[in-house]
């Protein structure tokens, strides 16, 4: 069975949501990180944030059923 | 920072015809059409595997958005997904609501496909593709499924989904693997601009003859403008350009005024050699105000492009300045009759599906839209259109070829994968061909919808023949509309932008700059429409004084000269005032009028002379770097006065100030 959330009474599939909010959360790091002048250190900054894309996707993945019980199933 | 591998290809290894082939091919074009290709495949693949209904769209659009150039690659997949999202959401908002009046229903989708075309040739910048496409996009998802209303969420969600996918695959590809920056083009054409306009500024310091120049002098012009239109990529670059996007747009607006100052200074020079007396001590004002600007302009852009090239290094001036964006020029009547000539075309596809009763007449409808929309920006679409309808149906032998006779013998991705990337990779390095590239792009997209791959793989002969017969009836039907309604020639052209940019210079010297506005916007858009005429003057031969062949250049010096006298009004006693008011009323009638009026013109250099002998007594101008255009000082008006005098009347004898008669 597919994870799915249910948004306003319509079902979608867990993924494209959490990959969503997972590009947000990315965005919100990518502009961090630039204020920070970290990407003087990187070496390739499209992998480095595609690698922070594909992190945050993971988290999210892991933590939001946990923290949202009874939405997912 | 990895950078793309030097394709020296003629390995001393190879046979000789194939190194002969080899050095055939464009530069770089192999290994963008292995990245275009793979992204395709990936798209495919997760398409097929996670089975979503239409996987060739997803595929398709990997091959849309390719651009060898990353950054233009990432905005185009920005500006589609917003095209698409806009697009799918009025399909699905009209289609049910409409779907029992048929006639209605067309109505509507064509007049929102209008509406978005128009609306959307009114920006000439990339941006405009996400109103383009919205408008086609619904026309796609509609026309098709108007028989099946209940589907509409359904076809327009799959569609959004895998142009999401496909997006999203061939931004990855692109980004990842060896990018070729925004940054990495651009660079070195600003560099070889700056390099240009210093030759340029020497040539004058030396008294070249200026009429040599003039040519020279449009490529600047053009080359300034292309520059801008690829910076507008820059934010979604792969360099670290995007972070300092505001340092690249101090630069380009900087360039953008550096043209009028140094052809200003030309001028300036050039009449200082048979004058004397006062008027050549004014003339010599207004060249030496003129050369401490262009000194202060080159120095402040090749301090920006170090701060650009450079992260150590700290733009030279302090980046608060008025962050006017650079506008072009827009022709707001084309973009009306582009968008009522699309309207028309879908409504004569729409008549002709409903009256013969067509079952793929839908398909044939919407292509019409897509066809008319891709090329409605040019003067004359209907060989672009063509010339594409051509390609994409050279799309076709290939496709049906791989459906009844290849694939039925094929399983699995693997082998599906195999078979379809070698002619797509051979087609695909013409990818980055200048000429051939649009073509090659379009013989993909002929290819891959004609293929049309399903899950379960269907090769029903009917369908393809008559899907494909909806292209050649739209390419046809496009192409017919767009000639009898909107191809204006060359010329004709030519005299809308001209009479444009005199409309705008008579509104700018009657009404001074719009509240809000900034001059920026004038100075970019008079700079447009000069390249706009230069391009399309291109191949013909530049008469010296006609008036297209000076036109333009001459219009974005008087934008500068309108601002300066506007400025010293601001703060003139009131005797100056009045004769500073004459001026620029006389200048709104010189450029509303089409043909000049004589007693008018006596009238107006006779206002410009009262002016100037007023302003005799004023202090010396400063010079100053950008602010010349953003906040003049009030004492550069003489000058100002001075420039407009010879911009307007060249030939006029010398200002004598005794007699203001």
């Amino acid at each position: 069975m597919i994870a799915e959330y249910a948004i306003g009474g319509v079902y979608v599939a867990a993924a494209p949501v959490e990959a969503c909010m997972a590009l947000i959360v990315t965005l919100l790091l990518h502009r961090l990180l630039v204020a920070g002048r970290v990407y003087r250190w990187v070496w390739h900054p499209m992998l480095f944030d595609t690698a922070l894309f594909i992190l945050a996707w993971a988290v999210l993945a892991a933590a939001l059923p946990a923290l949202l019980p009874g939405t997912a199933a | 920072m990895p950078s793309a591998p030097a394709l020296t290809l003629p390995k001393p290894g190879l046979p000789g015809p194939v190194r002969a082939v080899l050095a055939l091919l464009p530069p770089g074009g192999l290994l963008h059409s292995v990245k275009t290709v793979a992204a395709g495949l990936l798209a495919l693949w997760i398409a097929l595997w996670v089975g979503l209904p239409m996987p060739f769209w997803a595929m398709t659009t990997a091959f849309i958005i390719t651009n060898p150039l990353a950054g233009a690659t990432r905005s185009r997949a920005v500006y589609r997904l917003g095209g698409t999202v806009i697009g799918g959401a009025v399909a699905v908002l009209l289609v049910p609501m409409l779907v029992d009046w048929p006639e209605l229903l067309s109505l509507a989708l064509a007049l929102w496909l209008g509406g978005a075309l128009a609306v959307s040739l009114l920006d000439r910048s990339p941006r405009s593709y996400v109103l383009m496409l919205a408008g086609y996009t619904s026309t796609l998802i509609a026309f098709p499924a108007v028989d099946r209303p209940e589907a509409i969420f359904d076809l327009a969600t799959a569609r959004v989904t895998e142009i999401v996918l496909g997006i999203t695959c061939s931004t990855l590809v692109h980004s990842l693997f060896w990018p070729r920056s925004v940054a990495s083009a651009l660079g070195p054409r600003l560099r070889g601009w700056l390099a240009d306009a210093r030759a340029w500024q020497a040539d004058i310091g030396r008294g070249a003859d200026p009429a040599a120049l003039t040519r020279d002098r449009r490529r600047l012009a053009v080359d300034a403008i292309e520059c801008a239109q690829l910076a507008l990529h820059v934010p979604y670059d792969t360099s670290r350009w995007r972070e300092v996007t505001g340092v690249l747009q101090a630069l380009l607006r900087r360039m953008l005024l550096l043209l009028p100052v140094l052809s200003g200074l030309a001028d300036r020079r050039m009449a200082l050699r048979g004058a004397s007396g006062a008027w050549a001590g004014l003339l010599e004002e207004s060249a030496r105000l003129r050369e401490d600007q262009a000194g202060a302009l080159l120095a402040e852009c090749e301090g920006l492009l170090r701060a650009l090239e450079h992260p150590a290094a700290s733009p030279p001036i302090a980046l608060d300045e008025p962050r006017g964006a650079i506008a072009f020029h827009a022709d707001p009547g084309t973009a009306l009759l582009s968008g009522l000539s699309v309207t028309v075309a879908t409504l004569i596809g729409c008549a002709l599906w409903i009256g013969t009763g067509w079952v793929d007449g839908g398909t044939a409808v919407a292509m019409t839209g897509v066809f008319c929309c891709l090329f409605a920006a040019l003067d004359n679409p209907v060989p672009s259109i063509l010339r594409f309808g051509v390609a994409l149906m050279c799309g076709i032998p290939l496709s049906g070829f791989y459906l009844f006779a290849v694939l039925p013998g094929v399983d699995g991705f693997v082998p599906l994968a195999l078979l379809l990337s070698f002619p797509l990779l051979v087609i695909g390095v013409l990818l980055v061909h200048p000429r051939w590239g649009a073509l090659g792009q379009a013989m993909i997209i002929g290819t891959c919808s004609g293929l049309a791959i399903q899950e379960s793989f269907s090769a029903d002969f009917a369908h393809f023949l008559n899907g494909n017969l909806a292209q050649v009836v739209a390419i046809a039907l496009a192409a017919g509309t767009t000639a009898a309604m909107r191809t204006i020639g060359q010329d004709m052209a030519v005299a809308r932008l001209v009479r444009r940019m005199r409309r705008e210079v008579a509104e700018l010297a009657a009404r001074g700059p719009r509240a809000g506005a900034s001059p920026f916007a004038v100075l970019g858009r008079a700079t447009d429409r000069l390249v706009q005429v230069t391009q399309r003057l291109g191949s013909l031969p530049l008469a010296g004084d006609a008036p297209e062949g000076e036109a333009g250049l001459k219009e974005v010096r008087v934008v500068m000269n309108v601002a300066m006298i506007q400025a010293l009004r601001a703060t003139a006693a009131p005797v100056l005032d009045a004769a500073l008011e004459q001026v620029l009323a006389g200048i709104a009638g010189h450029y509303s009028e089409l043909r000049a009026d004589p007693a008018r013109e006596a009238e107006l250099l006779r206002a410009i002379d009262v002016a100037l002998a007023l302003t005799l007594d004023l202090a010396p101008p400063r010079a100053t770097g950008i602010a010349g255009l953003n906040e003049v000082p009030p004492e550069q008006g003489r000058p100002g006065l001075v420039a407009l005098r010879r911009n307007l009347f060249p030939a006029a004898p010398a200002f004598a100030p005794g007699d203001p008669a």
